[in-house]
């Protein structure tokens, strides 16, 4: 089935704001900065967006629409799939393109996620609330990080599955954080040692396979690859996007297959739509909420067979220069945790050709995951147009 | 001390836990198995639903050891074992419970538990995975932990 969104939609700007720990700004003021900017850097004028698409509940659209005096706004929508919003947000903005509802839709994130609304407050906010409350809590089996170690054993045990493939994997998105200024970790190496010293948080889950919380928003302008090409903006080619979902999505225990999330449904599809395929793509940006799930999204998504990926990383490597480069910003275990939204920035920053010191030599494809929630996922893959570089 | 808000349609699951009982949902229409509980079958869409004791022997599917808790109720008690089981009666039934007794190393999947009950006050009584012919283990033996 040909999907009628396939390389229908562009972005054609994108701005993040700094990531810190403690921005001392209310997330309003964070949502304004970062739309603001990726707004002027589109050449798109506020007054012309007629679409707003929140991720998260922090930064209402109501409030950006009155900030920015819009007068014409046609959409607002949001997307319930946590961490997989990011990608679920340019699906749902490109079928909004495609059928004319609106014209120039901005997705963005805005929040103090460190130093005010961290992640042991938001799980409230997950869906299966009664599952938790009942089943789970109770034992004080309560966080994503108690939640994905049951997988990461489960799949350790299955495939052999190492530690030090999942330090080499933290170490990595360290690596290239040191190539980003905006990173929170910029200027902090770190090492397999410091890696293996770090606190256990739940086994086989240390510290720092955990990903960070930041304060800090991020934008992305959306438009149809038509204006965009029209208007000679500075677009990046949306050529696929999907979403998918687990079995029982609000429940892991009791999922049939923990194994297959919704990137393993989703992915397949965006391949099919975008007519490439993961041998086709320069560098991937990977949800990477713990660093297992990235070893995870990477067989789920197609760059390597199930239990393939811990070898994948050792042996072909998913460092700048490597086999496949993955994250070149650092990520969110070392960059900032904006939702992926700051994935999505980064690969069109990369497709554009601005990655500077962390650039992918002639990056032509880029594809970005999401994961959210207990297991919801999506899939974009990204294609440069040629006026631009 | 744990709380647990009061719920109707894990009513019967706690009742049967009270009695050193474990209990699942099952299809009165199509007699599958169900869990977690939930108001309708996802196999038939009947629903008309019951609940049927188990025997509380299961074999480990996955685990985890928890270090950092999350409230203050558990910090005294890291570090936990988490134990995701299949039933005997259906392996794809899983149930999340504390493990009694399951220590790392010596996990592993298909490792034989058996449910054991442990006393929070409130009368509130929570199954635990113990390792099956382990000496607390079973329906007849109760642990009292927590606060």
């Amino acid at each position: 089935m040909t999907s009628t969104v396939a390389g229908m939609a562009s972005v054609v700007g994108a701005a993040e704001t700094r990531y810190s720990a403690r921005s001392g700004r209310p997330p309003r003021a964070l949502a304004a900065e970062a739309i603001a900017t990726a707004l002027a850097e589109a050449g798109v004028p506020p007054h012309e967006v007629d679409g707003l698409i929140p991720i998260g509940n922090d930064v209402s659209a109501e409030s950006v629409a009155s900030m920015l005096r819009l007068r014409d706004l046609r959409l607002c929508a949001t997307t319930p799939v946590g961490g997989a919003a990011a990608i679920a947000s340019l699906q749902l903005a490109a079928a909004a393109i495609v059928s004319g509802v609106a014209r120039i839709i901005v997705i963005y994130v805005a929040r103090n996620g460190n130093s005010e609304r961290r992640i042991r407050d938001r799980v409230f906010g997950l869906p299966g609330q009664e599952l938790r409350d009942q089943l789970e809590r109770p034992y004080g089996w309560m966080s994503p990080a108690h939640w994905y170690a049951m997988i990461c054993r489960l799949h350790m045990e299955r495939y052999g599955t190492t530690k030090w493939q999942l330090g080499r994997v933290a170490v990595t998105m360290r690596r290239h954080a040191n190539l980003n200024q905006n990173a929170m970790m910029y200027g902090r190496p770190m090492t397999l040692d410091d890696y293996f010293a770090s606190e256990v948080i739940a086994a086989p889950y240390q510290k720092l396979d955990c990903c960070l919380e930041t304060d800090g928003g991020c934008a992305v302008v959306v438009t149809s690859a038509e204006t965009a090409a029209l208007r000679s903006l500075p677009g990046v080619q949306l050529a696929a996007v999907a979403e998918g979902h687990p079995d029982t999505p609000d429940d892991l225990t009791n999922r049939p297959d923990l194994l297959e999330i919704g990137l393993s449904r989703a992915a397949p599809r965006a391949w099919e739509m975008a007519s490439l395929g993961p041998a086709d793509m320069d560098g991937a940006m990977i949800y990477d909420c713990f660093t297992f799930e990235l070893l995870h999204q990477l067989e789920a998504a197609g760059f390597c067979a199930p239990g393939e990926s811990g070898p994948f990383v050792e042996q072909d490597g998913i460092g700048l220069g490597e086999r496949l480069p993955v994250n070149p910003h650092g990520g969110l275990l070392s960059a900032a945790h904006m939702v992926g939204l700051n994935h999505v920035a980064e690969a069109y920053r990369q497709l554009r050709g601005r990655g500077g010191s962390r650039q992918i030599p002639a990056a032509r494809h880029i594809a970005v995951t999401g994961w959210g929630n207990l297991g919801d996922g999506a899939m974009a893959i990204f294609r440069r147009t040629g006026s631009d570089t | 001390m744990i709380d647990i808000p009061s719920d109707p349609e894990f009513e019967p699951f706690r009742a049967a836990c009270r009695r050193h009982e474990l209990a699942v949902q099952e299809c009165t229409s199509c007699g599958r198995l169900q869990w977690p509980p939930r108001p309708i079958c996802g196999y038939c869409y009947s629903m008309r639903t019951s609940w049927t004791p188990v025997s509380g022997q299961g074999a480990l599917f996955s685990w985890t050891v928890v270090h950092r808790a999350h409230s203050p109720e558990y910090r005294q008690e890291v570090p936990y074992v988490i134990a995701l089981a299949g039933l005997a009666e259906d392996p794809g039934v899983r149930l999340l419970a504390r493990g009694d007794g399951l220590t790392e190393p010596g996990l592993r999947p298909g490792l034989a538990v058996a449910v054991s009950f442990h006393e929070h006050g409130n009368g509130i009584v929570l199954p635990y995975w113990a390792p099956a012919g382990h000496a607390s283990a079973g329906q007849a033996s109760a642990g009292q932990v927590g606060p």
